[in-house]
């Protein structure tokens, strides 16, 4: 009996405690500016790490579109971010994250992804660091017609 | 009873008339309850010196003509269509709207007559070296009521062995208008958030029996200025004003933030509105008032 109630006490514990970030929140800030070719697109190079190659790249995708979406990137035409409150907008609008970000929804925006360097194993998985360039025109545009950022003016 | 009959019935033909047209005219331009904001009107000039004559100095550079194209096509790619300068100025010719031959004085009337909100003024700098040329970009938007800043950039097209300026003036542009864009919509966010800015001058006619330390004006007993701020201080948004200054003939608010849309109606909202309380609230003390609204200027002349 007291077995029983001690394995009930650990489940409500765990129904109650906060629910764990989804991958898209933990990014990392080593996104860098490559360059600009055309106008509404650019090119970044971003790190990323995963116990997997594949998780690694995904990581460092991700990376690379939350820098532009929420910090912005000094010293390029995206100084600026795109999102002006990443929390609001994120509870606001999580489904439309969920899609972008945790679905895949941005590789829509992707318009290519290569390797910079060859994969690096390092303890606990792998290293990755890949150039991205992204249409970020296009991603500014999808933001707007779902309303999650205002159009140019008012 | 035959006669009023028919009287009653030629009535009630005459009321489905009047009827029928007004609700056919407020169909033909109802919107179905949508409310569109208000958008501000941007117009990009070009900067000219000292005495440089504004009429001639477009048709005379393509760089600075290049320049501003490149300026608006940022604009339109932005979904956001801009007042054409050079439009603007052949209309104000053709009109011999000018009325000076001070150059400055002829833009601020372009720019007044145009009834632009905003503009965004391009200076192109050429830079022809040893090195090569290069072609720098001075931005700089205003708000044309009050002058408040709202981006400032500077493009640089990086140093070419080329002579086509043209193409240069292009890649500065290039270089800087996504980010001039940006700055500038975080300034409009800012109004959406806080209010459109309005400058509000309240004077005296010649012959008024007022000053602005009249105070038998109301139940009070307070200064017609303090009366004043009081006023503005509830009924500016979020309690948004300053004072410029005050003297016994003349009380000046620098910058009065208005809603863009009304509160409570949620229907755009415009200096003339706020002018109309500001005039209501002066009748409301018994004084006479005229007000004029320019822009984003309101003047009220207490009589």
């Amino acid at each position: 009996m007291k077995k029983i109630l001690i394995i009930v006490v650990v489940l409500g514990l765990q129904c109650c405690s906060p629910k764990l970030q989804p991958q898209s929140q933990n990014y990392s800030a080593s996104v860098e500016f490559i360059n600009k070719d055309d106008s509404g697109t650019i090119t970044v190079r971003s790190s990323g790490f995963g116990s997997k190659k594949e998780l690694a790249v995904v990581d460092a995708q991700l990376s690379a579109f939350n820098i532009l979406l929420f910090k912005g990137l000094p010293g390029t035409d995206l100084n600026v971010p795109l999102v002006e409150n990443e929390n609001d907008a994120k509870n606001k609008y999580s489904e439309y994250f969920k899609r972008l970000l945790d679905q895949g929804d941005y590789n829509k925006f992707m318009m290519s992804s290569s390797f910079n360097s060859e994969p690096v194993a390092v303890k606990g998985g792998f290293f990755v660091s890949l150039d991205i360039k992204i249409n970020y025109n296009s991603l500014r545009k999808d933001l707007e017609q779902n309303q999650i950022i205002r159009k140019f003016g008012f | 009873m035959k006669k009023i009959k028919k009287q009653t019935t030629i009535l009630l033909i005459v009321l489905n008339c009047i009827t029928f047209s007004l609700v056919s005219q407020s169909t033909a331009t109802s919107s179905g309850g949508q409310i569109k904001t208000v958008q501000p009107k941007i117009m990009v000039i070009p900067y000219t010196k000292e005495g440089e004559d504004i009429r001639t100095i477009l048709e005379a550079d393509v760089n600075r003509r290049i320049a501003i194209a490149k300026i608006k096509e940022a604009f339109d790619g932005r979904g956001f269509t801009t007042v054409d300068f050079t439009a603007k100025l052949k209309a104000a010719k053709d009109n011999n709207a000018f009325t000076s031959d001070n150059q400055t004085d002829i833009k601020s009337q372009i720019i007044q007559m145009s009834g632009a909100d905003i503009y965004v003024q391009a200076e192109v700098v050429v830079d022809k070296g040893q090195s090569g040329t290069s072609v720098k970009l001075i931005l700089t938007g205003y708000e044309a009521s009050t002058g408040n800043s709202l981006s400032n950039k500077v493009g640089e097209s990086g140093r070419f062995y080329a002579d086509d300026i043209g193409k240069l003036a292009s890649k500065s542009v290039e270089s800087v208008a996504e980010d001039f864009l940006n700055v500038m919509q975080t300034k409009f966010t800012d109004i959406v958030n806080n209010g459109k800015s309005v400058i509000i001058d309240i004077s005296f006619d010649a012959g008024s029996q007022y000053t602005m330390s009249s105070d038998k004006l109301g139940t009070s007993g307070l200064p017609l200025s303090d009366q004043l701020e009081e006023w503005m201080g509830k009924n500016a948004f979020k309690n948004n004003y300053h004072i410029q200054g005050t003297t016994d003939l003349k009380m000046i608010f620098d910058d009065v933030r208005i809603p863009l849309k009304d509160q409570l109606s949620g229907i755009n909202y415009n200096p003339n509105k706020f002018a109309l309380e500001i005039y209501k609230f002066l009748k409301s003390l018994s004084l006479d008032v005229k007000k004029d609204v320019k822009g984003s200027t309101i003047y009220i002349t207490i009589k």
